[in-house]
């Protein structure tokens, strides 16, 4: 359990549109399940931390919350990607890949010629 | 975009806060829920699965909070917290509020009146694009100490040819017509001008064009552009005015354009005429020929001074080459530019800038008055603020309350003052006498605005957070227990409000004396004999219409003699006589060097010079100048007998001096003919009582001269006012083609030379009012919150045996050192802007002793006033009560 990875900054809103993505309109707890399993458990997500984080995607328009009814008879929020969250998914994995692909050329070690 | 957007939607979450609490508060009780389940499902107590459910959240107040954070703007709600409790501040300390709003607003208030004013009539002169480019030409001859905003043909079209300095240049020589409506003869001031005068002013028109060079030929077709009014009255604004003919003396005018409403340069003209110079007058013989008006415009980046110094260089190259530097410079000759600005605020500049200073001060008064009170309240407060930063307040967020408490009485007075000042500023206008307000309009421009706004909330943040700063830097120890029992007001803060009082006092007495000096000098001046008697006496300028008219000699003088004699036999009439140029008539005046036959000037000396006057016989009778020696013109004295001359006191004293110079031959006006010299009357003032600018007087007959206008003055007898329809009926009569195009009486003309003086002891005796008032309003707030902090102390003072005869002596003593220490320092400034402003003002200085005296008197009894009825409050408190009062 002690090592775990904190959630980085910014990253947890593309987590959240991913995990969407795949699994279509679901409520905050759902989500903060899939996003820890999806991790391999790796990740210590506060699930509280969620919230302002959905709530902000909301605002930005990058997705819709509707209260409805889960697997289980109970009443929860369900969240949904908009279009336009469909796009900033696009180029946000994008950009997030062209990142990670320059830093493993400087993490990887260089072949000498 | 989307930051937009979510700031939009958080600004919504501000309002509908408490239905977003309840929405969120569900999700996270179903979120705590289904987690509690899932804990159930793999095996775990409820209660065990709940807490673990809690402990993953994070803990549900923290969450809403974050939630709560993110969904609205927070600074923004601490913002608005803040105003509330600022609002509730002021609201409960009303009078703190209003006094501290009213006392700033007035400043501000007459701060934007005198800033508008000023802003239209030095900075910006309305309908003149980049007026700070635009300059207009001066003669200057130092020998004659003659200086005068004309110029003649010559230097004019050199200046003009200075491509390197100039964009565009334009002459202008003033015009009349007269044109007949509804069967009225109506007359207009004209103004000829060349054909880049509208260009030089940036003045577009709204209809139609304006000249060409080519239009401006001799000989070419007559045109005319018209003012926006003219082209109301005269076409009732109809747009197919363009290519339409006017009578104009009789003479038919195309119209090819139309004025924008704010360009009327020279004021108030009404239409403009090419003038269609020809070549004769640009010949180097008329170098020194100065009858007319000339601006340039000067090319961005061209200063003035570069200008001046190109022109000088050019004008003295050509005159060596033409031969005229010899007079040049025996008369100390010079051309040079002033900028538009300048000249146009004329006779309003002076006023204009004391003003300026008096709201300067006026603002340091009420700022001082502020900052009083913004301290003895700072003070009041001091408990409230140790107990808000026991409790945990960082002073920067108690600094950003009282910041915020400031800004609120700042907007609310800045937004009084603009408001009002627009209004004040019209008001001032109309004290303005007409002649000289007159084409000037106070409008609300984005600089007036910037510029008041600003100040307004540049003193109230200096005057309000400077003490409270300064008592929260110093309140850095937590000090619950002062002005708890026993405590005495700080030395330290009654100095400083002490130093607020003493400079209100100073500034006040500063007004106070200054008002009593322009009021004595106005009164001085008011007493200046102008050597005849204005009083009584109706002057009718009627300008000769059309160009036969004004160059038919014959005809002019039977008109002139015709008029006269219908006039002198109008009932009510002692006299009637005709004159050019009037005397006090701001348009009018004349003056040129001249000749005494027998007596060649020496090389270096540019022979005498003097104004002139023609006049009719009965010109002595009705202004009443004394004829001190030889004869006065006479009926006799016509075209067709020898010229004759009178002069004043002045000029015989000087050219002929322990000598009579009836027998002597001089210059008949301007020209080579000689006239002799038949009398010798008394000298009169010119153009104003504030100084005598003669340099002595020549009188001709008006029926030997040829004139371009003739003023008509009538003595009557009983009221002015009963002879203004008689004296029209008799210049009409005596010649249809002529009419008055204005009338007034004598004694206004004199008088209005005194306008800016006047104008200025009027809004210093205002200024000095408010300036007592709000004085009176520091100490008074001062006293009594002093008495107040030393209520115990009286306390104990009585109980120990004091009378209240010595607690009033001991509050009133206190209070009065400071207003004695105030007079001195107002007694110094005092003196320090006498002396400066001797220079300024002529006549000014007389009185120092009785205005300071009663400068003094004055504040130092409403000083007294202001004091003693706090100082007799306290000391008349029970004594018991004084002791358990904290």
């Amino acid at each position: 359990m002690g090592d775990k990875t904190d959630v980085w900054q910014g990253t947890l809103a593309l987590m959240v549109l991913r995990t969407l993505e795949s699994m279509g309109p679901q409520h905050g707890f759902g989500l903060a399940r899939r996003i820890e399993q999806t991790s391999g458990d790796l990740l210590q997500l506060n699930y509280g931390t969620l919230y302002p984080a959905l709530l902000k995607l909301e605002q930005e328009g990058f997705i819709r919350s509707s209260w409805g009814v889960s697997e289980n008879n109970r009443r929860a929020k369900f969240y949904e990607l908009t279009k336009a969250g469909n796009r900033q998914l696009k180029r946000a994995a994008a950009e997030w890949e062209q990142t990670t692909a320059i830093l493993a050329r400087f993490l990887t070690p260089a072949e000498e010629s | 975009m989307r930051k937009l957007r979510a700031f939009a939607l958080r600004l919504r979450g501000l309002l509908s806060s408490r239905r977003l609490d309840a929405d969120f508060a569900a999700e996270l009780e179903s979120h705590v829920a289904l987690d509690t389940e899932s804990g159930v499902r793999s095996g775990l107590s409820p209660a065990e699965a709940r807490r673990q459910a809690l402990i993953r959240l994070g803990g549900v107040e923290q969450t809403r909070q974050a939630h709560r954070e993110r969904r609205s703007l927070p600074w923004f709600e601490t913002l608005m917290q803040d105003l509330r409790y600022a609002l509730r501040q002021l609201i409960l300390s009303p009078g703190f509020a209003l006094s501290a709003i009213l006392t700033l607003s007035l400043a501000i208030g007459a701060n934007t009146a005198i800033f508008s004013v000023v802003n239209s009539i030095l900075r910006h002169p309305a309908g003149v694009d980049h007026p700070e480019r635009v300059a207009v030409l001066s003669t200057r001859y130092s020998q004659f100490t003659l200086d005068f905003p004309n110029v003649s043909v010559p230097v004019y079209a050199l200046a003009g040819g200075m491509k390197n300095q100039v964009e565009a240049a334009a002459i202008e020589a003033g015009a009349s017509f007269n044109i007949q409506r509804d069967g009225r003869t109506e007359h207009l001031d004209a103004a000829r001008v060349s054909s880049q005068w509208f260009q030089v002013y940036g003045a577009r028109p709204i209809l139609g064009r304006v000249f060409t060079a080519e239009e401006d030929q001799p000989n070419s077709a007559p045109i005319a552009v018209l003012s926006y009014g003219l082209w109301q009255r005269a076409f009732a604004g109809r747009s197919d005015a363009i290519g339409q003919t006017m009578m104009l003396d009789q003479k038919p005018y195309r119209v090819i354009g139309v004025m924008r409403s704010d360009f009327a340069w020279p004021r108030h003209y009404e239409l403009w005429t090419p003038i269609a110079l020809p070549p004769s007058a640009f010949s180097p013989d008329e170098a020194f020929n100065e009858n007319y008006q000339a601006t340039v415009r000067l090319l961005p980046g061209v200063s003035i001074a570069q200008f001046n110094a190109a022109l000088s260089t050019r004008l003295w190259e050509e005159l060596r080459r033409g031969g005229g530097s010899l007079y040049a410079t025996s008369s100390g000759w010079s051309v040079y530019s002033s900028p538009l600005t300048e000249f146009a605020a004329g006779p309003l500049r002076k006023p204009l800038y004391v003003l300026f200073g008096v709201v300067a001060l006026i603002l340091l008064i009420a700022s001082g008055n502020v900052a009083g009170l913004f301290l003895a309240r700072a003070s009041a407060r001091s408990k409230e603020f140790a107990i808000r930063m026991a409790l945990g307040a960082s002073a920067l967020r108690i600094t950003q309350q009282l910041f915020i408490e400031t800004m609120l009485l700042a907007l609310a007075a800045a937004g009084l003052g603009v408001a009002a000042g627009p209004l004040f500023g019209r008001l001032l206008l109309l004290l303005v006498p007409n002649h000289l307000a007159q084409g000037y309009d106070v409008r609300l421009e984005p600089a007036v605005l910037a510029f008041t706004a600003g100040i307004a909330l540049l003193t109230t943040v200096i005057s309000g957070l400077g003490p409270a700063l300064k008592l929260l830097i110093e309140r850095k120890r937590i000090r619950l227990h002062e002005s708890s029992r026993g405590a005495t007001a700080s030395l330290d803060k009654q100095r400083l409000r002490s130093a607020f009082v003493i400079g209100q006092v100073a500034l006040s007495f500063l007004l106070l004396s200054g008002t009593g000096l322009f009021l004595a000098s106005l009164q001085k001046l008011q007493h200046v004999d102008p050597g005849f008697n204005p009083s009584g006496v109706v002057a009718a300028k009627v300008n000769f219409s059309g160009d036969d008219f004004k160059k038919d000699q014959p005809r002019q003088s039977a008109f002139v003699s015709g008029a006269v004699e219908q006039l002198a036999a109008q009932p009510g009439v002692l006299a009637a006589a005709a004159v050019s140029p009037l005397v006090f008539d701001p348009d009018e005046g004349a003056s040129c060097s001249f000749a005494i036959v027998g007596r060649p000037p020496g090389p270096d000396d540019p022979g005498p010079h003097s104004q002139l006057t023609f006049a009719t016989p009965n010109y002595l009778k009705v202004m009443q100048i004394p004829l001190l020696s030889g004869r006065w013109i006479a009926a006799a004295d016509t075209a067709a007998t020898e010229p004759v001359a009178i002069v004043d006191q002045r000029l015989a004293r000087k050219y002929w001096p322990n000598q009579s110079p009836i027998g002597q031959h001089i210059s008949f006006g301007c020209s080579n003919k000689p006239a002799l010299v038949v009398g010798v009357v008394a000298t009169v003032r010119l153009s104003s009582l504030e100084e005598d600018t003669s340099d002595g007087m020549r009188y001709y007959s008006f029926a030997q001269g040829q004139n371009v206008l003739a003023d008509f003055i009538v003595r009557v007898q009983g009221d002015p006012n009963r002879v203004v329809s008689a004296l029209r009926i008799a210049i009409v009569a005596a010649d249809p083609s002529q009419a008055a195009s204005s009338i007034t009486s004598l004694e206004t003309l004199v008088s209005d030379s005194l306008a800016g003086r006047r104008l200025i002891v009027l809004m210093l005796a205002a200024f000095a009012g408010l300036a007592l008032v709000l004085a009176m309003i520091g100490l008074y707030a001062l006293i009594s919150y002093l008495t107040v902090n030393r209520t115990n102390e009286i306390g104990i003072r009585m109980a120990l045996g004091a009378q209240r005869f010595h607690v009033v002596r001991m509050l009133l003593g206190n209070a009065m050192s400071w207003v004695a220490i105030g007079l001195s320092a107002g007694l110094v400034l005092s003196i320090v802007s006498t002396v400066l402003l001797r220079h300024l003002f002529a006549v000014f200085g007389t009185g120092v002793a009785a205005s300071l005296g009663v400068a003094g008197v004055t504040l130092f009894a409403a000083a007294a006033v202001a004091c003693l009825i706090p100082a007799r409050r306290a000391a008349s408190i029970d004594p018991m009560k004084a002791l358990r009062t904290e």
